[in-house]
């Protein structure tokens, strides 16, 4: 269809397009990344999501960096609530296995579009408060150690805070790492619920721990995807090229999009390509 | 030079590292006329995909300078970033003598090399 190099182009253009739209929504690149491939380059959902998965640990590792010496990310609270989403990874890719080698894609198909059609409501609801309210110190508190403090910029200050409900966040972690290593996503808005919902921990704290924890959770089912075959190495090497670069220039554009008519065109990308992604596990191809 | 700092440097030299093979990897196709390659990308059964890819196969590449290689070289590292991250946390934990830390980290370093090494052990048995 297209010779060599063409190919390769249109590789990193689709995943650096993916990995700007992910970073502009919060969502990260797999979001868009696999219907792309997918719906529109007839790529195998298993390859889709092995690049996609490996993919992730690029940008979060990229991003990463900066926030650790920042002291922004928590790694105490990361480590901890790591047990979760590791375990969760192992199951979802094992899972993901057992559906592959049964060839069952369609159910990654349906689930995979409402993951996406989910993420419309998150968009549209996002949090505005930066700081959580206050709320006593529990059990687990003290137990995990889960203290912290940052210097806000925005703010002009520095935070002090403390999380609770460490096994209500651990439990959302085991899911959003069952889902990562099923989906071959980063599962990051899962992650910032535990925190920021789950756990009470400031924003800026849920989002760049999150991102830190990406990493770790998709190297687990990276390493799985790699056992079973779903690594296709020239597919999963563009494609991070191509995520990194554009979550790179996403996060230069803007930190987050305030913009209401933006995150509606966002939106209905995203309901359009939950769709479509049903329709084709429904066996409707496009 | 406080943890902290290593960790992050670690992180950003791993992506650097890798993006590095990756695009010698991809060079080298090119260079070595390999574009047929390109046609593999969904074929299910394709010889250079992770599980027909062998170690051994890696290293074979590496010294003759095949793209593949390369390209799986950069993959490697990408996936063993955030791994040694987990790893420079155990040091961490040890040094600060945080007991409960540390076990936790060790658990964590467990569930990924258990997926690493002790599942391809398991499926073969």
């Amino acid at each position: 269809m297209f010779d060599a190099f063409t190919l390769i182009l249109i590789l990193i253009l689709i995943s650096f397009i993916s990995g700007l739209f992910g970073s502009l929504t919060g969502l990260g690149g797999a979001a868009f990344l696999v219907p792309f491939y997918t719906l529109f380059l007839g790529i195998p959902l298993r390859f889709a999501a092995g690049a996609s998965l490996i993919s992730t640990i690029a940008t979060s590792s990229g991003a990463g960096s900066a926030y650790v010496r920042d002291r922004i990310t928590n790694v105490k609270i990361a480590m901890s609530l790591e047990i979760g989403t590791t375990l969760g990874s192992i199951i979802g890719a094992l899972t993901a296995v057992y559906i592959y080698s049964h060839s069952m894609d369609i159910i990654v198909f349906i689930l995979f579009g409402s993951f996406l059609i989910s993420q419309v409501y998150i968009q549209l609801t996002r949090s505005k408060s930066e700081l959580p309210k206050d709320l006593p110190a529990d059990k687990t508190t003290q137990i995990f150690q889960l203290y912290g403090k940052y210097y806000d910029k925005a703010l002009k200050k520095e935070v002090i805070y403390h999380g609770v409900r460490w096994w209500l966040g651990a439990s959302i972690m085991f899911i959003a790492g069952f889902f990562s290593g099923l989906l071959g996503i980063g599962g990051g808005a899962l992650k910032v619920l535990a925190m920021d919902w789950a756990m009470n921990l400031p924003m800026k704290v849920s989002t760049t721990t999150s991102n830190f924890m990406i990493g770790v959770t998709a190297a687990t089912g990276s390493s799985i995807f790699w056992i079973f075959g779903y690594i296709q190495p020239i597919l999963a090497g563009a494609t991070a090229i191509g995520v990194l670069l554009g979550s790179f220039f996403g996060s230069k554009i803007l930190v987050r999009l305030t913009n209401r008519t933006v995150r509606y065109i966002f939106s209905s990308i995203l309901i359009i390509l939950g769709i479509e992604m049903i329709l084709r596990g429904l066996g409707y191809g496009i | 030079m406080e943890f902290e700092d290593i960790m992050g440097y670690a992180l950003r030299i791993g992506v650097m590292l890798s993006i590095l093979f990756l695009i010698i990897g991809f060079s080298l196709i090119f260079i070595n006329g390999q574009e047929n390659l390109f046609k593999e990308i969904t074929n299910l059964n394709s010889s250079v995909i992770s599980k027909n890819f062998k170690i051994e196969l890696i290293i074979n590449n590496l010294i003759n300078l095949k793209g593949v290689g390369f390209i799986y070289l950069g993959l490697i590292i990408l996936i063993a970033t955030p791994i040694s991250r987990v790893f420079l946390g155990i040091l961490q934990f040890y040094k600060e003598r945080n007991w409960l830390y540390f076990i936790i980290t060790s658990i964590v370093f467990f569930n990924i090399l258990f997926s690493i090494f002790l599942i391809p052990y398991l499926i073969n048995l």
